[in-house]
């Protein structure tokens, strides 16, 4: 249980929240005048039987469990605190006295940099940067060179805060942008911040020609020679000199994604990575620096009580995360390379799946960079980037007629696809626990396009003449609406692996329904085939690709299905044993997405039943599901032949990124089969009536975060 | 090993030190009161009969979530000696069939994506894990939201 849950129920029901947790503590501004009550509410509690409870008129459970008791001092932070929390702590007043040796200036920035990392992956700022003493009263800091450091994270925070505020994709687990009142020196300028890190580079540059006895080109100003052990000095004068350089590099790059500079900000990310490893392999150099540190000195910033310290992210877990982001903002410099509608959808979704998830600065930076001024990247027209789509796969006439009620026609469905479709880049933007969620209501909007979509159809049916061989009436639009609806429904079962929500016994139902929507997939490609009008090579080679990795997916899923079923039927996969637990309703909960789509329809429970239970003989289905698995990797290791050879025909070096996925993607598929393989010929070594005594079984998506392979044990 | 439903605050004490063990951040008084005070129909405890002492207990809540009539467990906690005798499953089926009979359409609760012991007890009893939600507690873990649909 906590606060959060019982927060966001509340503003589920459209209440207005109560009074935030974060709220600074103000002080009374005129002195009260105190009456002792004690003996009073003493005396009053006597009238109380055991158990009653005095409280006010809707006594919730956020007040409850914001309440606090006062005089504990686990709660209370008005009371003192004990003296072994605040022994060997700076106080903010030390601020001013305190000299700085160059190990102590590198301790504090590696700190530094993994409290940023804890406040970007979704802590208060009062419990992450806050708790360095310096961030408090920058200006006093005695080290020129720390201090121009410091005021730089404070920007850099500054900067971040504004970009993820803006983008919109970040939840209350993500990221807190409340300062609490504590500042971010807005006062300063951003040029003057990145230009005093400047001198700060220059001036070290001066001491490192002095210490490696060349003749200095300049004097270092008043930026001081930090003390550093005798002999090591250019050990930490590199040290030093990589650490300003990251973060101005480090600024730069959020700067100029911000303003839409990437060929900036690619050349600033290349000297962040550069330095982030010099970093990394340096953080020895640093020394102890505890008394810098005080998780309780932002105490008094809560009314209510104040959050237990967090625990502190290691030094080098830090910089690791650091240069994990890094890697990432590489992939937001790339992606407007993709033109394709279905590569880009590929690449959002490989990129928000990778470990770690891409944390919430990432995800809003993406998303900036993929709209600007209601355009995708700026340049591209969303209406442009649906047609082309809906050309690529299905070739429709309506596009290439010049009759003005068509033009108006296609026109209108342009329009209303916009929304869910800018609705679909944007889900991309959250984190992977909440699109799965999102996904539901995602879902709907597309099956309302889809109705929008199938009366345009039929217009256009009676203005233009088919021209393809089949018999089928075409309905062109509405296909593309349900291909990518269809994908929607798939991607939201399959997260449901990679968030790990199935439990054992669910496995058979969940991998049943999957090949169920594979196949309907597959048909519908199939359909969109036939109903084509004159495709060029390139598009049927496309669909071609497509069809191939549906197909393979969907044997995997129907090997899998083989496989659980005949493993539920020996009792390895047991269903909860409560009375109170109901297949059929859990069914019915855990596809509930379903249950109102005109398209594909619910399977009915029933059909799972009749599913699980025909083809008794259990070798038979094994060997079904072998051969399963056998056509899919066979499949798979074609496209990726296939992927191979493309690579070297036509493709730009920018896109190397997702094709390098969409490979990985591949490979890792394959080696699913493999390994299903393997666990079934392990069971069929076992006799079938020794199974059940002999054998421990799980599924696993070790090999693919969405595709679970079957693990055997003895 | 004897059941009983809660009976009076005399028990709370015993209640919060059994559930104050397992946990990092400690409730305060009222969110006791709260669940305990407002639904103590659905507070239930296992007593050791030889010691005839309080070593496990379950607190929950039952009231109108969306649609819905939403059963909440807010605590369970079965003392450390006493694990791994079916003692927390019992707990929460004596609540859960209360809830039925008070028209619950489901149960929900809370858990750390870490807690293995407390999510092997509740898929053992058909709750699923519904949603993750990400960063969920203070410490920065995931947490799954696990349901049971009773109708």
């Amino acid at each position: 249980m906590s606060l959060k849950t019982i927060h966001e129920e509340i503003l589920e029901q459209d209440h207005k929240p109560p009074t935030s947790v974060h709220r600074p503590f103000e002080w009374a501004p005129v002195e009260p005048s105190w009456q002792d009550v004690t003996q009073f509410l003493k005396d009053a509690t006597n009238e109380l039987e055991v158990g009653q409870l005095v409280h006010p008129e809707g006594f919730t459970l956020w007040e409850a469990m914001s309440a606090i008791e006062m005089m504990d001092p686990k709660m209370d932070a008005g009371m003192e605190l004990p003296p072994e929390l605040t022994s060997g702590k700076l106080a903010v007043s030390d601020i001013e006295t305190k000299r700085f040796t160059a190990a102590e200036v590198i301790g504090v920035i590696d700190e530094l940099i993994s409290l940023e990392m804890s406040w970007i992956s979704g802590n208060l700022l009062c419990q992450t940067l806050f708790t360095c003493i310096y961030l408090h009263e920058p200006y006093k800091i005695t080290s020129p060179l720390l201090q121009a450091y410091i005021i730089a994270v404070l920007k850099t925070a500054n900067l971040i805060r504004r970009e993820v505020t803006m983008a919109h994709v970040y939840e209350e687990e993500d990221f807190i942008p409340d300062s609490m009142g504590l500042s971010l020196c807005e006062e300063v300028q951003e040029n003057e911040a990145l230009s005093s890190l400047l001198q700060v580079e220059d001036a070290l540059m001066v001491h490192w020609r002095t210490a490696k006895g060349k003749p200095a080109k300049s004097d270092a100003g008043e930026i001081e020679i930090l003390e550093c052990p005798e002999g090591r000095e250019l050990e930490y004068i590199d040290a030093l000199l990589s650490r300003i350089r990251f973060r101005r590099a480090f600024y730069s790059t959020v700067a100029s994604i911000g303003r839409y500079n990437l060929p900036h900000a690619r050349k600033s990310l290349a000297q962040a990575i550069t330095q982030i490893k010099t970093i990394q392999n340096t953080i020895p150099l640093g020394s102890d620096v505890k008394e810098s540190f005080d998780p309780y000195v932002t105490r008094k910033l809560f009314s209510q009580s104040p959050p237990k310290p967090i625990i502190a992210m290691r030094k080098e877990d830090g910089a690791e995360a650091m240069a994990s982001m890094l890697s990432h903002f590489q992939e937001i410099c790339d992606v407007p390379a993709l033109q394709d509608s279905h590569e880009l959808l590929g690449f959002l979704n490989y990129v928000s799946g990778r470990s770690p998830n891409p944390n919430v600065l990432t995800r809003s930076l993406m998303q900036k960079t993929l709209v600007r001024d209601g355009k995708l990247f700026g340049r591209m027209d969303l209406k442009d980037l649906i047609r082309d789509s809906v050309i690529k796969l299905c070739s429709p006439l309506c596009f290439s007629v010049t009759d003005p009620q068509v033009m108006e026609t296609v026109d209108l469905f342009l329009e209303r696809a916009v929304d869910p479709f800018w609705a679909l880049l944007q889900l991309f933007g959250h984190n992977r626990a909440r699109q799965h969620r999102r996904l539901r209501k995602l879902v709907r909007q597309w099956e309302a396009l889809q109705v929008e979509a199938e009366a345009l159809d039929l217009d256009l049916q009676a203005t233009i003449p088919s021209r393809s061989d089949s018999d089928e009436l075409p309905f062109h639009l509405s296909s593309w609406v349900y291909h990518q609806k269809l994908n929607l429904l798939l991607l939201y079962l399959l997260l449901g692996y990679e968030l790990d929500l199935y439990g054992t016994y669910e496995h058979v139902m969940v991998s049943w329904y999957l090949e169920y929507l594979f196949e309907m997939q597959e048909q519908h490609l199939l359909r969109i085939e036939r109903n084509r009008n004159n495709p060029g090579r390139r598009e049927e080679q496309t669909t071609m690709l497509l069809l191939t990795e549906v197909v393979a997916k969907q044997l995997i899923f129907r090997g899998l299905f083989q496989l659980g079923k005949v493993l539920r039927r020996q009792g390895l996969l047991p269903s909860p044993k409560h009375a109170a637990y109901n297949e059929s309703i859990h069914y019915g909960h855990r596809f509930r997405v379903f249950s109102n789509l005109g398209s594909p329809s619910i399977l009915p429970f029933e059909h799972f039943l009749d599913a699980v239970q025909e083809n008794d003989d259990g070798d038979e289905a094994l060997q079904l599901a072998q051969a399963d698995f056998a056509a899919a990797k066979g499949m798979l290791e074609r496209l990726l032949q296939s992927s191979r050879r493309e690579n070297g025909a036509h493709c730009a070096d920018k896109q190397q990124g997702w094709i390098e996925d969409r490979r990985t993607d591949i490979s890792n598929l394959i080696k699913v089969c493999i390994a299903n393989e393997v666990g079934i010929r392990t069971m069929t070594g076992i006799d079938a009536t020794e199974r059940g005594k002999h054998l421990n079984v799980a599924f696993e998506t070790k090999y693919h975060k969405q595709v679970p392979l079957l693990v055997v044990k003895r | 090993m004897r059941y009983i439903p809660y009976q009076s605050e005399l028990q709370l004490p015993a209640i919060t030190s059994l559930i104050e063990n397992d946990l990092s951040e400690p409730y305060s008084i009222y969110t006791y009161r709260y669940f305990i005070h407002n639904w103590p129909q659905l507070c239930f405890l296992a007593v050791d009969g030889e010691k005839d002492e309080i070593v496990g207990v379950v607190v929950c809540k039952l009231d109108k979530h969306k649609e819905d009539m939403r059963g909440y467990i807010g605590m369970l906690a079965v003392a450390k000696g006493y694990r791994k005798r079916r003692i927390g499953s019992t707990l929460v089926q004596m609540a859960v069939e209360e809830m039925k009979k008070e028209n619950a359409d489901e149960v929900v609760l809370e858990t750390e994506e870490s807690n293995q012991g407390a999510l092997a007890l509740y898929q053992n009893l058909g709750f699923a894990r519904d949603k993750r939600l990400s960063r969920y507690y203070l410490n920065g873990v995931d947490a799954f939201r696990l349901k049971l649909r009773l109708r």
